[in-house]
Order: C-alpha cells, then structure tokens, then sequence
C-alpha cells in the first residue's frame, strides 16, 4: 500500500492508472458531468470490498451534496476517471443523484436558478 | 437541488487562482479540465481516432442549502492557447467574470474578446495590486474599449467580502440581461 502514500505528481494522471481504477472502462454514463452533484445515500450499507478510491467517493460525499469536479480534485483523479466511478456507485445505489449535469440548452440563462444563487449570496 | 457554473477568466497571473479561493468556502482544487477533439496538442494513447488535450484549473464552490443550490467556480488557465478550453467551459455556464491587471491591460484583450463573441453575460473586475497605479473606472474602461454594457468594477481578489461583491454584482448583471423566457445561447457547443 506504499503507493497510496506517494505525493501525488501530475504524471500520475497522464498514465494509464486511472483507468486500472476503473477496470479499463473509458467511457462514463452520457448523464454525468463535471458539474453533476451526488450524496451519499445513508440509506445503503456499501457491501465491502469496495475499491479505496470507491470508498473515498462515500465518505467524501456522506459530508453533503460534492460535485463531481471536487471528487476528481481531492482524490487527484481525472474528472472522467471519477464520472465512471461515480456511475458505479450509482448504480449500487450507494450514491443519490442530486444533480445530473448541466446543459447548455437549459442552464445558462435560467432565471430562477440566478434568483436562487443570488438569494445566497446576499445571506453570507 | 440546483448548480449553476461560472468561469474566472483574465491573463495569466491576474489573480483568479486568488479570487477563487476568496470566493469559495472550500480550499481552491486544482480539478481537470480535459477536451477531446479539441485541434490542438494530441494524446492518442487512449484513442487513436480522438484528439484529447489535458490541463489543470481552479475549482471552488459556494452551497447555498436554504436555496438548494450551489454555484460551482473554474479559474481557467489565462494564456490565449487555452481559448478552446475556454469555449468548451462556457457550454453550460452562466457566464463569466474576468479579472483584468491595471498594471498590464494589453494582456487582457484576448480574454476580453472571447468573452465578448461568446454572448454570455460577463463583468470585468480590475484586481487592485499593491504598488498598481489607481485608475479611475472611466478611464480604464476607455483604455480596454470596454462597451458600456458591460459592467466594470474594482476588486480585491484576496477578499472574500470583495470577491462575493463581484459575484453579486454578476448575477444582477446576469439577470438584467438575460430575457427571463430562455432564448436558446448563440451556437456555443459544449
């Protein structure tokens, strides 16, 4: 486990090892992006055997909705990486999708999203 | 529950790295950003068929549980270069701030003209560094060819007061310019 202990180095993320985390798969859910938000669904006791990166995922996102973006920087993962991750643990239902992904057709001008965020920043 | 995305623009060594920190309640993440198919440098280790380019950039956020909401920051990597990454950030964004140096306006014209082609609402914020000349707002709009639509503002990107002043000042210019009916955005795939 003396891997897990190295410093981090942006090679890592050039090499093939984020995708031996994901078994090879390159590709995520088409549903999932790096704005997508996830919590983790007390509900469901994770069966053991769960990969650490896996584990990480959960106890990361038991502290409140994490957006994907966020898990992909804290476990110095590729984004892409952290999305087929994060369709696993889906699927387990061991995470809640509390937003899938932002699109550019609905997103970008909405107005009651902007009232929301504004409301918010005016109370910090 | 909601997200919406909001990208830091401006030159390199302008601040964002600073004005993300300020502004989100998290430390600042360094997150990738990662274009397939983008007409730059290659990587065809993965795919053969696919170009992918790979950079870094700041990730912040701000969660707003009473709104259900979360505003979610990319400082992008300033040098011009980057302006596919750029494009391809703005996709689903509800805009940009971009933060420009008094000390050297001509590096900010590139980020400013993207911005300005991209039809999403922008403001500019003039990050105050020690030892920087003081401007006023006029001139500085003057010598950036600023269009009065676009709002100009001072900040200090060390500020977490400053920095959440910047985003207000965003939202409200966001809204004021934004027909509330959602027009579909000018061609910018994501």
């Amino acid at each position: 486990m003396a891997s897990h202990r190295r410093p981090w180095v942006e090679e890592d993320t050039a090499s093939l090892r984020p995708y031996a985390v994901t078994r090879g798969r390159t590709s995520a859910p088409h549903h999932l992006g790096r704005d997508s938000i996830v919590v983790t669904n007390i509900q469901v006791r994770p069966a053991s055997g769960l990969q650490p990166e896996e584990d990480a995922i959960l106890r990361l996102a038991a502290e409140g909705p994490v957006p994907v973006a966020e898990l992909a920087g804290r476990l110095r993962l590729p984004v892409q990486t952290v999305k087929i991750l994060v369709g696993d643990l889906l699927g387990f239902h061991y995470l809640i999708l509390a937003v899938s992904d932002l699109r550019a057709d609905t997103d970008t001008g909405n107005h009651a999203t902007l009232e929301r965020v504004l409301a918010g920043l005016r109370r910090l | 529950m909601t997200a919406a995305r909001l990208v830091i623009g401006g030159p390199y060594g302008v601040g964002k790295t600073t004005f993300v920190g300020a502004a989100s309640e998290i430390d600042p993440l360094r997150t990738d950003a990662t274009v397939t198919d983008a007409s730059t440098t290659t990587d065809r280790l993965l795919d053969p068929h696919k170009t992918t380019t790979t950079t870094l950039m700041d990730f912040g956020r701000l969660t707003f549980p009473d709104q259900r909401t979360m505003l979610l920051l990319y400082g992008v990597p300033g040098q011009d270069r980057f302006r596919f990454l750029w494009d391809h950030l703005m996709g689903p964004a509800i805009g940009a701030i971009v933060l420009v140096d008094t000390r050297d306006l001509n590096a900010s014209f590139g980020s400013l003209d993207f911005f300005e082609s991209s039809g999403r609402p922008f403001l500019v914020a003039v990050n105050h560094f020690a030892g920087s000349d003081r401007y006023t707002t006029g001139e500085i709009r003057h010598a950036l060819q600023l269009p009065d639509h676009v709002p100009l503002l001072e900040c200090d990107a060390r500020s977490r007061a400053s920095a959440r002043d910047v985003l207000i000042a965003f939202v409200h210019h966001a809204l004021t310019t934004q027909p509330a009916t959602l027009a579909p955005s000018p061609g910018r795939p994501f």
